[in-house]
C-alpha cells in the first residue's frame, strides 16, 4: 500500500511503488487532466506540483512522492478562479488545450516565487513544449497573473 | 446556391429526435425545414449542417467541421448567432454524425468557415424570421413591430415578449421564409470582435475530454510497436517474460495486411498500398503495464521494404531525379539555349540573358502533435463504438463499416477533444489496431501510441528537393521559370482507403503527388512556367503537414525571387512589387507590410531583414494540361505576408528578433481565433526552419522522441507584430496559410544579414559567417 495526497485528498493505493506518478493519477485516479505526451520529461505535459514546485509526473514514481503534497490541474480551483486560470482566459491562451495543464501549473509555480518574471526567467522557466504555439499568449498571460495575484495580496 | 428557393416545406414536430422545436438543415441547395424522420434518415438527403432551437432556449448547432484547437466551432457559432439573434453561451456545438448522407466529414485545408459561413448566415436568418413570425401570430400583431434579439422576439409598443423556446412549437408549424433578411456587415455585433472562444473554460481546468481520457467499465490499455519498415514482420518476442508483469492481460499480434485483405481485394498493381507492418500489442489493466510490458516484450522485427534507404541515398535519388527531370518539358516549353548559367553561388558575370539555377532542400518533418495517437474501441459482437481524435468521422466511419460489415447503425463514432492534428489525425491505425484487439478480447480497448511509436510509426510530410532554373531578361527580370520538383511518395503508402487519390494514370509514366506542387506557378510574373514532378518511393508513407506543399513551394519560390533580387541589385521588396504589377492585393499587402515593419529603416550591423509572400490556397492545375496557371478552386484565397528582422553574431549564433505579419483573410469573423492561428503560424514556421528534420538511416527513422526531434520552445518566440487586413472580399481560411511565409522570411533576413544564402532546411548547425 502506498500514500498519496493528491488536491488535499489522502489516498491508499495498491499500486506498484515504481509507477510513475503519471499513470497513478491518469489510470488509478482517473485525474485524467494531466496529460502524457513523451514519457521523458521533454515536453512537460504532465507537470504537476509536489510541494509547490513543478515536477514531470511521467519521471517521478509513485514511491518518491509518497506522502508529499501534490496539486493537479483539477486541484487549482473549484470554477476556473485562480488567477493564472483567470489570465488564461483573459489572454484566450489554448488552441488545442493538450499541453495546458501543464503550462497552468508550471506558471502557478513560477509567480508563487515571484509575480514579475522577466523575459529571460520565463524563456527558461516555462519549457513546456506547444504545438500550436501558444507561446506569445503564455508570456502575455503569466504577466497578467502576477498582476492579479499582486493585487489579490495587496 | 443561395438564391434557390426552399424545396420543401413541411410540419416538423413530434420525434425522438426533437420533442418539439425548430430544425433547420442546410442541404446542398437551401435552407429547408427538415422533420424528425427525416433527420433520422438523413441517409436520403444530402444534409451538411443544421441547427436545432430546443424549447429550452438551447440552440444546437451540428457541425461538419471538428475543433482541432484552431477556432473553427467558436467561429461558427458565432455565424449563427449573429443571425439568429442570440447569445454565443446558448450555442451547442455538435459533431456531425458520419451518416453517408452527409457526404464526406473532413476537416482539412481551411476552407471551413469559407465553406460555411453563407449557409450559416442563411440558416440563422431563416430561423430568426420564423420566429418573428411565429410572435406576431400568437400577438396577432404585425410582423414588423417584432424584433429579435438576445433570443427573445419583443412586441416593441406593448413591451411583451416570448423567448425562442416559448415559439418553437409554433413556428416549427410555419414554413421557411425563402428570402430571409440578411444583415449587412455593418450591423454585426459578433462577427468581427474577438470574442472569446467557447472550449476555452475546459481546457484549463483538465475537465475537457481527450481520446485517452476515456474511461468504460472493464476498459484495457493497450500499446502497440510496429517493424520499422513497412512490409517488416516480427522474428521474437518474449511473450512469457511479457505476460509475467502484474495487470497484464494479453500479447497478441497484429497480422494488419490480413486486416486489410479481410476488407478488399487490392487492385491489380496496387498490393503496395496495403503493404503495412506486422504489430505486436500488449494489454494491460494500466498503460504503464502495458509499456513496462512491452519493454520486457522486446520484439525483434527484419525486413520489410526500402531497408538501404538512408538520407545519403535519398540525396543522390532526389539529385539523379532532378537531372533527369531538368531536360525533360511539356509539349508547348522547349529546352532554353543560349542562356549562361548562374549557378549555386557562383554567380558568373551577367549577359543579356541569364539562368538563375539552384537547388532547394525540405528535410523529412513531422507533425509531432502533443497528444499521440490513440482510439477506445467497445466491439461487442453486434455493435461498435468508438472514441478518439479523428479529423475525419466520413473516413472512420466508412473503415469501421467495412471492418466490422455492420451497416451504420450499429456503429457509433465519438469525437473527442483533440490535442492537435496539423495533418496527422486523419491517420486510423491506432483505431484499426484498437478494433482488432476489442474483437478479439470482447473488452473495451484504449490503444495509445507511445510517443517513440509515433516519432517513428508515424506519416511525416513528405520531403522534397527542388531545382529551379529561371531565365533572365536584360533588366533582370524573369523570362521564364522552371521548377522541378523530385519528392518522397506518399500515398502509395499511406493506405487502402486513398487509393485512387494519386492520379498517375493522368499523367503517364509520372507518379503525381497532387500537394507537392500546390501554390506554383509562382505569383509573380515569371514569364512562361514549366513543372515537372518525380516522386520516389522512399518506403515512408505521407500525411500532409499543416499547408501541405505549398510550405516548401513558398520556401522555394520566395527564396529564388530573393536570388533574381539581389542579383539584379535590387530591393528585395521593390523587385517583388515589379513582379507584382497589376496584383493589387498582393502589391497592397507588400506596401502596407513595408510600412508596418519600417522597411527602409536601417539596421545595425549583424542584423538583416527578409521579406515573404504567399497566397493560400492555390494550386498547380495539374489535371488538365498545359499550360499551367494557378487555380484557387473556386475559393477565395488568403493573402500572408511577413517580415523578419534577425540579428546573427560574428560567432555565427542566429537569433530571430522580430516577425511582422500580414493577413488578408477577407472577412476576419474573429480577430481573437485568426490572430492565435497567425501566432501558431509563426512559431510553427521558426520551428520547421530552425531545427525540426528527421533523420533515415536503413529505411527508419532515427528520432524517437521530442529530445531529438526538436519543436520550438517559449524561448524561440521573438517579438510578433500582426496586422490584419480589412476586406470586403468573403472570409477564407487563416489555420494553414500563416506558416509558409514565415520560413523565407527567415532566411532571407540571414542572407541580408550574412551573405549566406539557405537552401537547405533546417537552418540548424549550418555555418552562418
Amino acid at each position: 500500500m502506498q500514500e498519496l495526497t493528491v488536491n488535499s485528498k489522502k489516498y491508499e493505493l495498491d499500486v506498484d511503488s515504481d509507477t510513475p506518478l503519471l499513470w497513478v493519477l491518469r489510470d488509478t485516479l482517473n485525474l485524467t487532466g494531466t496529460k502524457y505526451g513523451c514519457g521523458i520529461q521533454q515536453c512537460g505535459s504532465c507537470t504537476v506540483l509536489v510541494k509547490g514546485r513543478p515536477v514531470r509526473s511521467c519521471g517521478v514514481t509513485l514511491e518518491e512522492v509518497s506522502g508529499k503534497d501534490i496539486l493537479t490541474i483539477e486541484g487549482l480551483s473549484e470554477d476556473n478562479s485562480h488567477p493564472v486560470q483567470q489570465a488564461w482566459i483573459a489572454e484566450q491562451v489554448p488552441q488545442c488545450g493538450y499541453c495546458q495543464s501543464g503550462q497552468i501549473l508550471t506558471a502557478v509555480a513560477l509567480l508563487s516565487r515571484n509575480t514579475k518574471p522577466d523575459e529571460q526567467t520565463v524563456n527558461r522557466t516555462m519549457n513546456v513544449l506547444c504545438r500550436c504555439g501558444t507561446y506569445p499568449r503564455i508570456r502575455k498571460a503569466i504577466t497578467k497573473a502576477g498582476e492579479i495575484m499582486e493585487k489579490q495580496n495587496a | 446556391m443561395l438564391d434557390q428557393q426552399i424545396s420543401r416545406r413541411k410540419l416538423f414536430r413530434n420525434s425522438a429526435l426533437l420533442s418539439a422545436g425548430i430544425l433547420l438543415e442546410y442541404g446542398a441547395t437551401c435552407v429547408r425545414s427538415l422533420n424528425a424522420e427525416e433527420a433520422k434518415k438523413a441517409a436520403e438527403l444530402d444534409v451538411s449542417l443544421y441547427i436545432k432551437i430546443s424549447p429550452d432556449n438551447t440552440v444546437h448547432l451540428v457541425l461538419p467541421n471538428i475543433e482541432m484547437g484552431q477556432g473553427i466551432h467558436t467561429a461558427q457559432a458565432m455565424v449563427i448567432a449573429e443571425e439568429l439573434e442570440i447569445n454565443l453561451d446558448n450555442v451547442v456545438v455538435v459533431d456531425a454524425p458520419p451518416l453517408p448522407a452527409y457526404g464526406k466529414l473532413r476537416t482539412g485545408g481551411s476552407i471551413s468557415i469559407n465553406k460555411n459561413f453563407d449557409k450559416l448566415i442563411k440558416i440563422g436568418a431563416t430561423a430568426r424570421e420564423m420566429l418573428i413570425e411565429a410572435a406576431s401570430l400568437e400577438w396577432q400583431v404585425p410582423r414588423d413591430e417584432c424584433v429579435a434579439k438576445g433570443g427573445y422576439v419583443n412586441h416593441i409598443s406593448s413591451g411583451r415578449s416570448f423567448s425562442y423556446g416559448e415559439l418553437t412549437e409554433k413556428a416549427s408549424s410555419l414554413a421557411p421564409p425563402q428570402d430571409p433578411r440578411i444583415k449587412n456587415r455593418k450591423e454585426y455585433q459578433l462577427i468581427g470582435h474577438g470574442v472569446p472562444r467557447i472550449d476555452i473554460p475546459g481546457k484549463i481546468n483538465g475537465s475537457a475530454t481527450y481520446g485517452m481520457d476515456v474511461r468504460l467499465p472493464n476498459m484495457l490499455f493497450a500499446v502497440v510497436k510496429s517493424a520499422p519498415r513497412r512490409g517488416g514482420e516480427i522474428v521474437d518476442f518474449n511473450e512469457e517474460k511479457a505476460l509475467k508483469i502484474k495487470g497484464v492481460k494479453a500479447v497478441v499480434k497484429i497480422p494488419e495486411k490480413q486486416i486489410f485483405l479481410k476488407v478488399s481485394e487490392p487492385e491489380p498493381g496496387e498490393s503496395e498500398s496495403i503493404n503495412f507492418p506486422e504489430s505486436i500489442a500488449v494489454v494491460a489493466e494500466s498503460n504503464w503495464q502495458a509499456m513496462k510490458a512491452m519493454e520486457s516484450l522486446s520484439p525483434k522485427f527484419l525486413g520489410g521494404n526500402s531497408e538501404e534507404m538512408s538520407d545519403e541515398k535519398i540525396g543522390k535519388l532526389f539529385s539523379s531525379a532532378l537531372d533527369y527531370l531538368e531536360n525533360v518539358f511539356i509539349e508547348d516549353v522547349e529546352k532554353q539555349e543560349g542562356y549562361e548559367w548562374l549557378e549555386q553561388d557562383r554567380i558568373v558575370q551577367s549577359s543579356a540573358h541569364s539562368i538563375l539555377k539552384n537547388d532547394y532542400y525540405f528535410p523529412l518533418q513531422t507533425h509531432a502533435a502533443l497528444e499521440p495517437l490513440n482510439f477506445t474501441v467497445n466491439y461487442t459482437g453486434d455493435f461498435c463504438e468508438v472514441w478518439g481524435p479523428s479529423q475525419s468521422q466520413s473516413d472512420i466511419a466508412r473503415m469501421l463499416r467495412e471492418l466490422t460489415g455492420f451497416s451504420e447503425e450499429k456503429i457509433k463514432i465519438n469525437l473527442t477533444t483533440m490535442g492537435g492534428s496539423f495533418g496527422i489525425k486523419q491517420a486510423k491505425d491506432a483505431l484499426r489496431q484498437a478494433l482488432y484487439l476489442s474483437e478479439k478480447l470482447h473488452k473495451p480497448i484504449q490503444l495509445m501510441w507511445t510517443r517513440e511509436h509515433e516519432m517513428q510509426n508515424s506519416y511525416p510530410m513528405q520531403m522534397s528537393q527542388h531545382r529551379v532554373q529561371i531565365g533572365l531578361d536584360e533588366k533582370k527580370y524573369p523570362e521564364f521559370w522552371h521548377h522541378r520538383i523530385a519528392a518522397s511518395h506518399s500515398a502509395a503508402h499511406r493506405d487502402e482507403f486513398f487509393r485512387g487519390w494519386t492520379k498517375s494514370e493522368d499523367w503517364g509514366t509520372r507518379p503525381w503527388e497532387p500537394n507537392c506542387a500546390d501554390g506554383l506557378p509562382p505569383l509573380y510574373k515569371v514569364g512562361k512556367f514549366d513543372f515537372q514532378l518525380k516522386c520516389e518511393d522512399l518506403g515512408i508513407p505521407s500525411y500532409n503537414l499543416r499547408t501541405t506543399g505549398s510550405t516548401q513551394n513558398c520556401f522555394v519560390t520566395e527564396s529564388a525571387v530573393d536570388e533574381l533580387a539581389h542579383f539584379a541589385g535590387a530591393d528585395p521588396l521593390d523587385y517583388r512589387l515589379n513582379l507584382l504589377s497589376g496584383n493589387e492585393r498582393c502589391s497592397k499587402i507588400l506596401e502596407d507590410l513595408s510600412r508596418q515593419s519600417s522597411w527602409t529603416s536601417r539596421l545595425d550591423d549583424g542584423f538583416g531583414r527578409g521579406v515573404a509572400i504567399y497566397e493560400f490556397m492555390v494550386k498547380l492545375n495539374w489535371w488538365e494540361n498545359a499550360p499551367f496557371h494557378r487555380n484557387n478552386l473556386g475559393m477565395p484565397t488568403t493573402v500572408v505576408a511577413a517580415s523578419a528582422i534577425v540579428s546573427v553574431t560574428k560567432r555565427g549564433r542566429l537569433k530571430i528578433e522580430k516577425i511582422y505579419f500580414r493577413l488578408d483573410c477577407g472577412l476576419c469573423v474573429n480577430p481573437n481565433v485568426v490572430r492565435s492561428q497567425i501566432e501558431g503560424g509563426i512559431i510553427m514556421g521558426i520551428s520547421l526552419a530552425m531545427n525540426e528534420k528527421l533523420t533515415i538511416k536503413a529505411g527508419s527513422i532515427v528520432e524517437t522522441n521530442y529530445d531529438e526531434y526538436k519543436i520550438a520552445k517559449m524561448k524561440h518566440t521573438p517579438e510578433i507584430d500582426i496586422e490584419i487586413v480589412e476586406s470586403d472580399l468573403p472570409p477564407s481560411g487563416v489555420g494553414e496559410p500563416p506558416v509558409a511565409p514565415v520560413i523565407p522570411a527567415i532566411t532571407n533576413a540571414i542572407f541580408a544579414a550574412t551573405g549566406r544564402r539557405i537552401r537547405k532546411l533546417p537552418i540548424g548547425k549550418q555555418k552562418l559567417i
